[in-house]
């Protein structure tokens, strides 16, 4: 197997759950700040609520993020976290991507404009 | 490095849109205008514009509650925030023991020093208000401060050269208007949430 194949290969490798855009938007904002509660996210993100519901139970199912649901007065408020192994999947799908865009190298202009003649 | 950047600055935005408000601007405003009808009221002043200056602080945290959160939602901010939030409070206080005693000096007369050099000192005054809203800038990434303190410290100095409250009720007038403006946008921009959007989300 060469570098390239090993390098490409790795995609399949990696974590499906987080690289949906959606998902991969809302556990970004949820590793940059300690918690937040699905309004913050819906303005930060732009996703519906419905929309973020569905992917935030998706991520609670894997144990990436911790729902926690309370009453402020006697609204029902819910803040979101991310667990450690949410933190830890997150960086270990950086660290994926990171060495595999890395290992896919561009070529260059010259190969590129004789590709598309 | 460049991903670490970039999440920098989400978290950096994040934060930013969190004190999008105006509210500050208005807090600040306030403190001035409440600072100038101490000045003009005489001696009841001196219990009025305290009073009036604790109690913008209230306004402050309560309108935070009431109108941000419900529109923007709640975040709590990593320990680096938390850290920087705690060495802003504890220069605030310092802060404002520094200007309590001034208080004291200038009411048990003890104030020779300042008349004698009152030009250099109401520079000075002027000066280290700024570095202190310089240092609160820097601290809590809030670059509106600079311009806030540097407001603030014209105020100071002008009042003090002048001896007339007027520069700091015109400052107070122009952040309360900056922070008008501020709300006005951030009003438009996140309207608060009807039931039916938050469902039993909150």
């Amino acid at each position: 197997m060469t570098d390239d194949k090993r390098g490409i290969e790795s995609l399949v490798n990696i974590d499906r759950l987080i690289h949906e855009p959606a998902r991969l938007m809302i556990m970004t904002y949820l590793y940059v700040v300690d918690g937040a509660d699905f309004l913050f996210l819906v303005r930060q993100t732009g996703l519906t609520l419905g929309n973020l519901s569905s992917h935030m139970g998706k991520l609670e199912t894997a144990g990436y993020v911790d729902i926690e649901k309370k009453f402020i007065g006697k609204k029902p408020h819910t803040m979101l976290r991310l667990t450690e192994q949410g933190r830890a999947a997150f960086n270990e799908y950086r660290r994926s991507m990171e060495r595999l865009l890395g290992e896919l190298e561009m070529p260059d202009a010259a190969q590129a404009d004789q590709s598309e003649v | 490095m460049t991903k670490t950047a970039d999440l920098k600055r989400l978290e950096k935005k994040a934060w930013t849109s969190y004190h999008g408000d105006g509210l500050v601007d208005f807090f600040l405003g306030f403190l001035l205008i409440a600072g100038f009808l101490g000045y003009s009221t005489g001696d009841t002043g001196r219990i009025l514009g305290p009073v009036l200056q604790l109690s913008s602080a209230g306004f402050l945290i309560l309108s935070k509650k009431l109108i941000t959160v419900p529109r923007m939602g709640l975040v709590e901010f990593g320990p680096k925030r938390r850290a920087r939030k705690r060495k802003t409070a504890l220069i605030a206080t310092v802060a404002v023991l520094a200007t309590v005693a001034l208080l004291v000096l200038t009411l048990t007369g003890n104030v020779g020093w300042i008349r004698d050099n009152h030009t250099a000192f109401s520079i000075l005054l002027g000066v280290g208000v700024w570095l202190v809203f310089s240092f609160f800038a820097f601290m809590q990434d809030f670059q509106r401060l600079y311009m806030l303190g540097a407001l603030f410290a014209a105020a100071i100095t002008l009042t003090e050269l002048l001896d007339s409250p007027i520069p700091i009720l015109v400052a107070g007038v122009a952040a309360c208007i900056s922070g008008l403006i501020l709300l006005k946008r951030f009003l438009r921009r996140y309207p608060l949430p009807t039931e039916a959007e938050l469902g039993s989300n909150g």
